[in-house]
């Protein structure tokens, strides 16, 4: 119900904005860009950090809001940064990096049925405290999977194929349980051409062709996806869909991977991400609903009004990884192909800018050489990383 | 016979009826020594109580004075010889003893020639214009200001009373329609009263000769010497104003703006904003409604009203008793009232009779035309969206007539000349109706019928598909007893519904409806035991049936379950009493106490939740079924009804009132403006009514010898209950609405400043409002707080709101008008800052509503263009060129943010962003006055 209402939401807006906007045309409305001077909010302080059930370190990041006209991640040095739990147990936490403050591995442990805060004393003396949470049970996931599906694409009228990934929980133990993933993926991508010559003022043979040619790319998925089971009798979730990756990319063109992490949150955390979800999709003009501030669980001790923002997630936590290879579909990403200007640009390579050195060669089939672009040969170029994960099973 | 004639502004011509007694004796009287000092207005009444002088004399032109007496022994004439002369006032008495009064015209005593001179003539200047020209002066003006004499009753039917009662119908002379809302006005008891919806009015009168004015919106002036000698029936016919001459552009009566004691009032005829420029050519008299004080929408063509800072769904619009539950056409570029067939329409916004209930902000009190009673006539016009027509005339001649008008959308050709193939296979069409018949089963009886109907069709691209429809009617017997008093009995039917198609996806295609059905008893009694009291009894009762409605999948290849969103029932009832009590002269009160019963009934299944917990689908512990007609919760409240009224002077009064309301019915709608698929939903054992309360000063006063009316109200206003909605709730498929409902407070207060020229070539107002209206959610329990239960502006208040609105007439036949319209941009909730949270970009909102829109501004201007003036001719047309927003001003409707490319942009939305020309043309049979 929960995500077929989300969809329904945003249908319902697409279809008043479309009215809307006929109603407009008809009426010569129109659309200039325009910045409203708002600067009371910047520099708020933002938290982003858990405990679990699983063993350390835990790590919690400080940074500041920014303008809306100026997005940038501004790091905040410099507190002390602290977690607690009813039981008296207290670690203050060390800044490893920036703004990024982790426990010690032998340090304070999540257990579950106790209750955990954070604490911060900012460097200008502010002090801050979260509530306590209760660190839920774990609900282990049970398996997760992924089917072939055809899903319309929301800007252009066209269906492309995909992979969409579905997670099945465990047994729960408590009646109404609040669930929080977190996905991470990893895939594997491949260059268009091998390495034949390298020219560095001189050209030279490559010594291995297929250095930059295999490469792999880790992200976060900038997606929310949170759950309750209040309106379900059966125990666990069936069947909940997570991420859906399609075929207009590299992403499942050699070996996806998926790593899930599915933490057990509290009420108030499912607010909080369930609300944040629906401010993202938030859009439109005449008939749209109100957008609204929504604060996370942090707050200054000396003054509730301060608005800080994120949330110190307690929860109980089980995570999986999946891969799948490359599905047997039709697949829509672009492909490098050597072009006459490949070749003519070989012909000019010692005009090229030393800055642009090494420039790698290719050689086709009739033994041509060619100078084609540099991403179509060098996956790192394209965000990459030649270096194969830990995780990565073959 | 002979006729004394008052010159210059006054233009008081009266006729005096000769008589057998007319040559009485002349007693002198000697005036008291103790009326010394005395003020002129307390020696007049002195002198009238225990003489048989009259006095006559425009009470808005003599200033209040003392009056001196030197010594005793002196006579009338001497004392006022004395007193008016230093003031510059003229007198003269008559035989009859009747002292008429002038100010800075010398009194032309002395009459046209032919005349026999039977009257004592005292002239405190000697500068006494020649007869010759005082002559020709009576005969220029006899034309427009006709003089009669009427008896009411006989002598021998009086022997033994001494106070009578007249009372009869005021009517048009030409088409013999009642004229409402006419003003009979007797100067010297100082007394009057207005006709009735039926053109019906009643006096008490002590026998006795008066002088009676009439005046009303659409005639002319009458004045007439009434001789009372028993109780009598006196009907009186009156001209249509030529309104070339004086053009009304809005009026409360006359003598409203300071005698009336209705305040947070408005009253707007059809034919006043005649030149008021529209928008698309539409001439929509409830949009007009906007440039009054106190009145505003969230933005541009968008539907719904805000009366004095409350929300939209808190205003009733009754066309002829039929409530009309959305008045928008086009999801509100235009309302739904087909502007030939409406009167006129009266706005209700602080002092509410005790008649009308169920809405907290305001009355729209729209009455339909009634058709003409004397012959066939019919109108009509085109405008770029619509064409129109209208016919009426009698059923029965003088008696009973009929008058349909209707308005549609004639063709889509403007849709079908947008080259985007979406656009191209859109539809907007709408329609309305009104038909009103008017019969009179007897001289005390009569029935009116009302029908009416507005609909929607608008479909978009081939797959969303809106309508919508208002269908309604009333039947109303009207009778009157015992000369002055009135019974009215009503059954009242509206109906209202809409229907969404939606198949832009197909997978989730839906479709969806809704239905109200308003079934309503209505009986009221009006009775005037004497002038001083007019006492309303009533009692009504409404049925309310609701159809929340069904999301059903559209076609088989939709994936989506059906959902039935249950119906609803509701019975609300209301007994009432007010009584308006003229205390004085001066000072008059009208109370009222309006009594509510409202029981939710079944067939329903309700939910318990756990106490003292959120009201959320996991805390239901318990379901209750209820039968048919089982009542599920009941509530019952008092409504207080207050107003008082004191005149300073005649050219001055202050006002007061203080009015309790309850509501049982709202919408619901969390979005900024009314949509079209927002639902009204009755209030039940969780969803509390509203209710409100409203204090108002008020200050009325004339200036410049009545040219200018002036008025200022203060009011504050609270609503508890206000239905409010949490965060990111959706109303459209919501099967247990009481889980997303939060109820809360709301508080507004604010200034009106009204300055009106109402006549004249330059006609028009000007009115300044500084208001602030604040809603506060809070709670013990997060979840069921909004803006952390601090308080917000609502999303209508617009603190700073200045309209002006003026007319030149530079002839007959062509006139300019213009409007300025100022107002505060709307508040907002704009994204103010960004962050990251797990990796993400997250846009983060500013205190609901803390930030505001751009301020509005908008110049209108139109040119109206009248046939030729011809009296006998088939029909005459009328040219309409309207300009709105001249200026092109780009005023925001609202500011919207999109991320594009994880850049977060801002868009200013503006709705009329150009100015907006249109041409219409209107015809009706007959010539330009008719």
């Amino acid at each position: 119900m929960d995500r077929s209402m989300v969809a329904k939401k945003i249908y319902n807006i697409a279809i008043k904005s479309l009215l809307v906007s006929l109603v407009f045309i008809l009426i010569n409305s129109c659309l200039d860009e325009y910045i409203p001077k708002v600067d009371r909010y910047e520099n708020l302080l933002v938290v982003d950090g858990n405990i679990s059930n699983q063993s350390g370190p835990y790590v919690v990041r400080l940074s500041a809001s920014s303008a809306v006209s100026n997005p940038q991640y501004k790091p905040v040095s410099d507190a002390t940064v602290s977690i607690e739990s009813n039981m008296g147990e207290s670690e203050t936490l060390t800044e490893s990096e920036d703004g990024i403050y982790h426990t010690h591995a032998d340090g304070i442990q999540g257990i579950t049925g106790r209750s955990y805060r954070l604490r911060i004393i900012t460097h200008d003396g502010k002090e801050y405290e979260s509530h306590y949470e209760l660190l839920k049970p774990a609900v282990p996931i049970d398996s997760l999977y992924t089917r072939q599906e055809y899903h319309q694409d929301p800007i252009i009228d066209q269906e492309y194929g995909g992979l969409q990934f579905y997670i099945n929980t465990g047994d729960r133990q408590e009646d109404t349980t609040y669930y929080l993933w977190k996905l991470e993926k990893t895939y594997q991508f491949q260059s268009d051409y091998l390495i034949k010559m390298y020219f560095d003022g001189q050209l030279s043979r490559f010594p291995q062709p297929d250095s930059f040619y295999n490469c792999w790319k880790s992200a976060k998925i900038p997606e929310i996806f949170t759950y309750s089971t209040v309106d379900l009798d059966q125990s666990t979730v069936k069947e909940y869909p997570l991420h859906y990756v399609n075929t207009e990319n590299r992403e499942l063109s050699i070996r996806y991977s998926l790593w899930v992490e599915q933490y057990s949150i509290s009420e108030a955390a499912h607010r909080y991400w369930q609300q944040l979800k629906d401010q993202n999709i938030e859009e439109g003009a005449l008939y749209t609903q109100q957008p609204y501030q929504v604060r996370g669980n942090i707050y200054n001790i000396h003054d509730e009004d301060e608005a800080v923002l994120g949330y110190f997630m307690v929860a109980g936590s089980d995570s999986k990884r999946l891969f799948v290879d490359r599905p047997n579909l039709i697949f829509n990403y672009p492909i490098c192909s050597l072009g006459e200007g490949d070749y003519d640009a070989f012909k000019y390579i010692g005009w090229t800018d030393k800055k642009t050195w090494p420039l790698y060669v290719v050689m086709d089939t009739d033994g041509a050489f060619a100078l084609p672009h540099q991403d179509c040969l060098d996956c790192r170029r394209k965000g990459g990383s030649i270096e194969k994960p830990v995780f990565w099973d073959r | 016979m002979r006729y004394p004639v008052l010159k210059g502004h006054l233009l008081v011509v009266i006729f005096v009826f000769l008589s057998s007694f007319a040559f009485s004796q002349q007693i002198e009287y000697i005036v008291p020594l103790n009326l010394n000092q005395q003020s002129w207005s307390n020696f007049v009444k002195e002198v009238e109580a225990t003489t048989n002088y009259r006095f006559f004399y425009h009470s808005d032109s003599i200033v209040d004075f003392q009056i001196n007496i030197a010594s005793d022994g002196l006579s009338l004439e001497a004392v006022l010889s004395e007193n008016l002369s230093t003031q510059q006032y003229y007198f003269s008495i008559d035989a009859e003893h009747n002292v008429f009064v002038s100010k800075n015209q010398a009194l032309k005593a002395e009459l046209p020639p032919g005349f026999i001179d039977m009257t004592q003539s005292y002239v405190a200047d000697s500068s006494l214009t020649d007869q010759t020209e005082s002559s020709k002066d009576f005969l220029s003006t006899t034309k427009t200001y006709v003089a009669k004499t009427l008896v009411v009753g006989s002598a021998r039917e009086g022997v033994h009373i001494s106070k009578a009662t007249v009372s009869g119908y005021i009517k048009n002379r030409e088409d013999g329609l009642a004229v409402v809302g006419a003003t009979l006005y007797i100067p010297q008891l100082e007394t009057g009263t207005t006709t009735d919806a039926l053109g019906f009015y009643s006096l008490q009168l002590p026998k006795g000769k008066y002088r009676l004015v009439v005046n009303s919106i659409d005639t002319e002036e009458g004045k007439y010497e009434l001789q009372v000698l028993s109780n009598g029936k006196l009907d009186l016919l009156l001209d249509k104003k030529v309104y070339a001459l004086d053009e009304v552009i809005i009026k409360s009566e006359r003598y409203d703006n300071v005698r009336g004691t209705q305040m947070g009032f408005e009253k707007i005829s059809t034919k006043s904003i005649k030149e008021i420029p529209t928008i698309m050519g539409e001439r929509d008299i409830i949009k007009v409604a906007l440039l009054l004080p106190g009145v505003q929408s969230v933005g541009e063509g968008a539907s719904g009203f805000n009366v004095r800072g409350s929300p939209a769904d808190q205003n009733l619009f009754y066309i002829n008793n039929v409530p009309i539950y959305n008045t928008s056409h086009l999801f509100g570029f235009f309302s739904t009232f087909p502007p030939d067939a409406i009167s006129e329409f009266t706005l209700y916004k602080s002092n509410f009779p005790a008649k009308f209930g169920g809405r907290l902000s305001s009355i729209f009190d729209i009455t339909a035309k009634d058709g003409n009673k004397k012959n066939f006539s019919a109108r009509g016009g085109i405008s770029p969206i619509t064409g129109k027509l209208l016919v009426e005339g009698p059923i029965v001649k003088d008696k009973s007539s009929y008058l349909v008008g209707v308005r549609s959308t004639y063709s889509n050709w403007v849709l079908k000349l947008i080259e985007n193939p979406e656009i191209k296979n859109s539809r907007a069409g709408f329609a309305d109706a009104v038909a009103n018949f008017s019969i009179a089963l007897t001289p005390k009886d009569r029935i009116k019928i009302l029908g009416y109907y507005s609909y929607d069709d608008i479909k978009m691209a081939n797959h969303t598909q809106f309508n919508y429809e208002n269908i309604g009617t009333s039947v109303t017997w009207n009778h009157v007893f015992k000369e002055k008093h009135n019974f009215e009995l009503s059954y009242i039917y509206s109906n209202y519904g809409f229907g969404e198609e939606n198949s832009e996806f197909q997978l989730e295609a839906y479709k969806h409806s809704y239905r109200l059905k308003h079934n309503e008893v209505r009986a009221g009694v009006t009775l005037r035991p004497n002038n001083d009291h007019r006492i309303a009894i009533g009692v009504n009762s409404v049925l309310y049936m609701l159809d929340q409605g069904e999301h059903l999948p559209l076609n088989s290849e939709s994936l989506i379950d059906g959902v039935d969103l249950g119906q609803e029932k509701g019975l609300e009832s209301s007994v009432y009493i007010s009584e308006d009590w003229d205390i004085s002269p001066l000072f008059s009160i009208s109370a009222g106490l309006r009594y509510n019963f409202y029981s939710y009934l079944g067939p329903q299944d309700v939910y318990s939740y756990v106490e003292g917990a959120p009201k959320e689908i996991e805390n239901i512990t318990d379901t209750t079924s209820y039968g048919n007609n089982e009542i599920i919760k009941s509530y019952s409240a008092p409504d207080f009804r207050l107003a008082a009224k004191y005149i300073i002077n005649p050219n001055l009064s202050v006002k007061a009132s203080f009015n309790t309301l309850h509501q049982y019915i709202f919408m619901l709608s969390n979005t900024i403006a009314l949509s079209p698929t927002d639902k009204w939903k009755l209030s039940d054992s969780h969803i509390k009514p509203m209710s409100g309360q409203q204090y108002a000063v008020g200050a009325f006063t004339n200036l410049a010898k009545n040219k200018l009316e002036f008025s200022t109200e203060v009011y504050y206003k609270r609503v508890k209950n206000l239905v409010e909605y949490k965060d990111g709730a959706d109303l459209l498929v919501n099967e247990v609405p009481e889980v997303d409902v939060l109820q809360g407070e709301l508080e507004a207060y604010g200034i009106e400043f009204m300055l009106k020229k109402p006549f004249g070539r330059l006609n028009g107002w000007v009115n300044y409002t500084y208001s602030k209206s604040m809603v506060v959610v809070d709670s013990d329990i997060p979840g069921n707080q909004t803006n952390f239960g601090k308080a917000y502006p609502a999303n209508y208040d617009k603190p700073h709101a200045l309209n002006l609105v003026l007319n030149y007439k530079f002839s007959r036949r062509l006139s300019i008008s213009g409007n300025l319209v100022y107002a505060t941009g709307r508040p907002t909730t704009y994204p103010s800052a960004i962050y990251y949270q797990n990796g993400m970009q997250v846009l983060h909102y500013s205190m609901r509503n803390e930030y505001r829109l751009p301020d509005y501004f908008r110049v209108d201007l139109s040119i109206n263009l009248e046939g030729n003036l011809l009296a006998k001719k088939l029909a005459h047309g009328s040219w309409n060129l309207s300009v709105y927003n001249v200026t092109g001003r780009k005023n925001a409707y609202s500011v919207y943010f999109t991320s594009e490319n994880g850049q977060v942009k801002g868009y200013k939305l503006s709705v009329f962003g150009v100015p907006i020309v249109s041409l219409s043309y209107n015809f009706k049979l007959g010539n330009y006055a008719n």
